[in-house]
């Protein structure tokens, strides 16, 4: 078989070479390029063809631009244009780095790495934080009311709340409320599941987010009882309806409801809430027959939406606030009788600085990993600063010959610096190529969850704009310092001297301190990474109470499906009698939500048969809606009494179990089996409602694996009903094995009932560790990234070091120092510069803990362990950058340095 | 009548001239280049050659025609080239200007004399 030319050359030659002579000489190329192969092989064959395409290219560049060949011999004399020097930096610095491919591969290779992984982290903040609501108009005019109490953000207010603020509020152009709601949707007879955004009628406005097809929402559909109209996202519309124009008018089925579609939204709109993305939008009017649990839109006792302002053109922040809490200081007044918004202030804060959902996961991880991104890059600076000092030094003689043959110094650093910059160019490329796959690796991070998150980051002129200005101020970092420093002052001292100079020690000190500084830094960063996996650590071995592994969970949606309590309960019962016999199953059971999900529990204030309140006691317990064998199923174990059963029916006694801190609080001294207790107070009108308690269960994590031990109680589903509700299924059978015959039970007991989401329960406990998993990962990557640089930065520096001072130990052996004293000189001299790191950095590390305190589970921002790891791991790089460099000079032979002179 | 100067030859020149020489009529670029690395002990660019080449035969040194295409060239065809009376000349002169210019030179140059 014969061997072809590489193509890529071929193709860059028939673009060069003159028609005149182009196809003799591709031809003598080819020909001569098979005689290479037969001589010395394909790869050879390759390289020489490479070189002659390069020589071809040359040649015709050249025979092309007679002109300005002459144009410049010309202007030579008189001094360059700006641009001609460039031109000729940027020829002289391409050459210099073929020249050296290895250095140039190492700088590429660290820049890349360096301005890629500051890619990487910004394009997830301008993702995350600073493009929060995707098509939405001006986001940065836009707040998220709430209110404040007692310093707790409570982000939720009631409909009537929401009407008595938007009424009186003038600093700002309209405010909007919303809530999320997952619906059944029936379209042509089929049911799904969508997630939809109950939003008031002026919500499209306020965010300025258009209605592209139909209309928007107007006053009308705010008003109870109007017929419900839905507003439909751009994906849904297109993944649903083929995006047909002719949906508008049509009427589809939500949650049993007959709703006509009126609009389609704006591609890229993708809802009020950060992170997620919704399909649909409802009228806040329609609220009472699509969600469970009737009306909430005259109770001004419930708090459920979640409101966003405009503010008004020339309205601050500030001002925003003032007026609510002004407005609030009104309700107050107004409703000071039922002792309403007591001790409530108001709050806005900005959308990137959201005090709940997605964005107060991620940004104090993303701003944490924007951090040490850019500390990565300085590492990465200083390293290059370092081998192109390096660099710089051998190149004196050569600086000071084209010093003394007239070249400005200027022109020597901006020689310099554009040889930088070809680096940094070469970096931010290649960082550039590697964004399109790291930048998506962040939603790989996301937690599984029932919520429709939505973390699509996409690589936009901001990313690509922020990666140059980062590979421009790199330049500045890492080329200035030594572009400077090779500018020397005395040119003769440096014809004479340089390359075989004994002196310089002192010189140089920026090259040590530089080391220095890579130590410092990256044990900093080691410490965070092994704060955080520490954490992480600590988190997987920490016992929640319950056991997740071998659950797993599937929810279920009786509301959509149109159940009354009574059928529902009827169904629950049915669910758990037909799954407990599947294969495999070994326990079965039903709660109203998972333990550490996402989404937060209820609590309700109780009271308890024959306890007195005292003071500073907790008002309220935690609640959780469960089905037969939860404790069973869950593995919590019953401490005294026994688990719920199937016979825990509405139409027996109310009965509970409660947490065993419960029992100890309210039951103090008394046997909590048998003792009674009910949901909030005592009315007169009405006789109490007791539940007896049944059985104690042991304690166990409910919303954080931080959280203190809170009270809490599990009361029947089958009691008190739930119309949507996560089945629990332990099993031995793996999530694949069960899930496809679980789905065909369930569409067998009623095909109407949404299942879904169906997953292992530990995946769901696992988002209680997304933060430290996210930081904790990513941490390691650049600690250990981090590290690497700063031990070949040691090296680097303690081999030339010991280059330049071999003269000097060829004298000291000549004069009788041992082999001993010189390896202890050499290696003493990295120590110090790796010790006044470590110092620094340990300084640096305290600082670090502190900020990464809230996010520390188990351990101290001072955790020894950690310290001790990182110390350890440093001194074993340490020690490898500081002995070889060490070795080889004790092994220099004094009569060879002595005689290179 | 005004006679022609003979053309001087540079280095490179002259090992092309001399290698057209060698070849006979069918020459081409890519048995220069094979002549000058076997008998010159050096590796050419194939681009040099070229523009050597249309150099001499813009000065009237050599002549040239195109030829076959062949398959070891990926079918593309040949440019023959033949050195020209004037060529010859111009390399008796350089050839003779060296050879001067060695006389006597032979031992160190490490020629048999």
């Amino acid at each position: 078989m014969t061997v072809r030319p590489p193509r890529l050359a071929g193709w860059l030659l028939s673009r060069a070479i003159h028609d005149r002579r182009r196809e003799e000489l591709l031809g003598d190329l080819e020909e001569l390029f098979q005689v290479q192969v037969n001589a010395r092989g394909r790869v050879a064959a390759r390289r020489w063809y490479w070189r002659q395409t390069a020589d071809a290219i040359g040649d015709a560049i050249r025979e092309r631009r007679p002109s300005t060949r002459r144009a410049k011999a010309r202007t030579s004399l008189r001094g360059d244009s700006l641009m001609q020097t460039l031109a000729q930096d940027l020829r002289y610095a391409v050459r210099s780095l073929v020249a050296n491919p290895g250095f140039a591969g190492i700088a590429v290779l660290m820049l890349a790495l360096g301005i890629g992984a500051n890619a990487t982290i910004f394009s997830w903040v301008n993702t995350v934080l600073l493009n929060p609501m995707p098509g939405a108009a001006r986001t940065s005019d836009l707040l998220q009311l709430t209110y404040l109490y007692r310093g707790d953000v409570l982000p939720s207010f009631s409909y009537p709340d929401y009407q008595d603020i938007s009424r009186a509020a003038r600093q700002v152009t309209g405010i909007a409320g919303h809530d999320d709601l997952a619906v059944g949707v029936v379209i042509d007879r089929e049911a799904e599941r969508a997630w939809a955004e109950l939003v008031t009628a002026n919500f499209f406005d306020v965010l300025g987010a258009p209605v592209v097809l139909g209309r928007g929402f107007t006053s009308d559909d705010d008003k109870p009882g109007t017929t419900p109209a839905v507003v439909l996202s751009d994906a849904y519309w297109r993944r649903r309806f083929n995006a047909d124009p002719g949906v508008i008018g049509r009427t589809i089925r939500i949650n049993a409801q007959p709703i006509t579609i009126v609009g389609v939204a704006g591609a890229g709109f993708l809802g009020a809430v950060s992170g997620l993305s919704y399909d649909i939008w409802l009228p806040i009017g329609a609220q009472p027959i699509v969600m469970p649990g009737g009306s909430r839109l005259e109770a001004r006792g419930s708090r459920w939406l979640a409101l966003v302002a405009r503010m008004a053109p020339g309205a601050s922040r500030e001002q925003v606030r003032a007026e609510l809490d002004s407005i609030l200081d009104q309700m107050r007044t107004t409703w000071a009788g039922e002792k309403r918004y007591v001790d409530h202030r108001a709050a806005a804060f900005p959308l990137d600085n959201a005090p709940d959902g997605g964005i107060a996961v991620l940004r104090p991880v993303l701003l944490i990993l924007m951090a040490v991104a850019g500390v990565v890059l300085l590492i990465t600076c200083a390293n290059l600063a370092g081998l192109l000092l390096a660099r710089a030094s051998s190149r004196q003689k050569e600086i000071a010959i084209r010093l003394s043959m007239g070249a400005g110094r200027w022109r020597i650093v901006q020689q310099l610096l554009v040889e930088g910059a070809v680096l940094a160019g070469l970096g931010a490329a290649a960082a550039l190529v590697a964004l399109r796959w790291t930048s998506g690796l962040l939603i790989g991070f996301a937690p599984p969850s029932e919520l429709p998150i939505h973390l699509d980051v996409s690589v936009d002129a901001t990313v690509v704009w922020f990666t140059a200005a980062v590979a421009i101020g790199t330049v500045l970092l890492f080329a200035l310092a030594p572009a400077a420093q090779s500018a020397p002052a005395d040119v003769a001292t440096t014809l004479r001297d340089a390359g075989t100079a004994g002196r310089g020690f002192g010189r140089h000190r920026l090259r040590r301190a530089l080391v220095a500084a890579q130590v410092a830094l990256s044990i900093a960063l080691l410490v965070g990474a092994g704060l955080c996996l520490r954490s992480l650590d600590h988190a997987t071995r920490m016992t929640p109470g319950f056991q997740a592994d071998g659950v797993v969970v599937g929810w279920l949606d009786l509301f959509s499906a149109g159940y009354t309590p009574e059928e529902g309960r009827a169904f629950y019962a049915r669910v758990i009698d037909r799954v407990r016999t599947m294969p495999g199953v070994e326990s079965v059971s039903l709660s109203r939500r998972i333990p550490l999900g996402f989404i937060g529990g209820s609590y309700s204030d109780v009271t308890v048969d024959g306890h007195v309140k005292a003071e500073g006691e907790p008002e309220v317990v935690g609640l959780n809606y469960v089905g037969p064998d939860y404790a069973t199923t869950l593995q919590i174990p019953v401490v005294a009494g026994r688990d719920l059963s199937a016979d825990d029916r509405a139409d027996r006694p109310r009965v509970a179990l409660v947490s065993e801190s419960m029992a100890r609080l309210y039951w103090k001294g008394r046997d909590p089996i048998g003792g009674r207790f009910m949901f909030g107070r005592p009315r007169k009108d009405q006789e109490p409602q007791w539940m007896t308690v049944v059985g104690v269960i042991k304690d166990s994590k409910q919303r954080s694996l931080t959280e203190r031990t809170q009270p809490h109680a599990l009361i029947p589903i089958l009691q008190f009903y739930a119309s949507t509700s996560v089945l629990n299924v332990r099993t031995a059978a793996g999530l694949t094995t069960i899930a496809g015959p679980l789905q065909q039970v369930l569409r067998e007991l009623d095909p109407r009932v949404p299942f879904y989401n169906v997953s292992l329960l530990s995946d769901h406990v696992k988002a209680a560790t997304f933060q430290q998993k996210l930081a904790g990962d990513l941490l390691v990557v650049f600690g250990v990234l981090a590290l690497a640089l700063a031990g070949i930065g040691s090296y680097g520096v303690l081999s030339f070091l010991v280059g330049l001072r071999r003269r000097e130990i060829g004298i000291r052996l000549a004069v009788g120092a041992t082999r001993a004293d010189v390896f202890r000189l050499i290696a003493g001299s990295g120590a110090k510069v790796i010790g006044a790191g470590l110092i620094a950095g340990l300084l640096l590390s305290i600082g670090v803990g502190m900020g990464l305190k809230s996010m520390l589970i188990g351990i101290e921002p001072t955790d020894p362990i950690t310290y001790a790891g990182v110390i350890g791991v440093l001194l074993v790089v340490a020690a490898a950058a500081c002995l070889m460099p060490a070795r080889r000079a004790a092994a220099l032979d004094p009569a060879i340095t002595l005689r290179e002179e | 009548m005004t006679r022609i100067p003979t053309p001087v030859l540079g280095e490179f020149e002259q090992m092309v001239m001399l290698a057209l020489l060698r070849l006979g009529p069918e020459a081409y670029g890519a048995a220069v280049c094979g002549e000058i690395e076997k008998r010159g002990g050096r590796g050419v660019s194939v681009s040099a050659v070229h523009t050597t080449l249309e150099r001499l035969e813009l000065k009237g040194l050599v002549k040239s025609r195109v030829g076959d295409p062949t398959p070891q060239r990926g079918g593309k065809r040949k440019r023959h080239f033949e050195v020209a009376a004037l060529g010859l000349k111009a390399v008796q002169a350089s050839y003779r200007s060296i050879r001067n210019m060695a006389d006597g030179l032979e031992d160190l140059l490490g020629e048999p004399a």
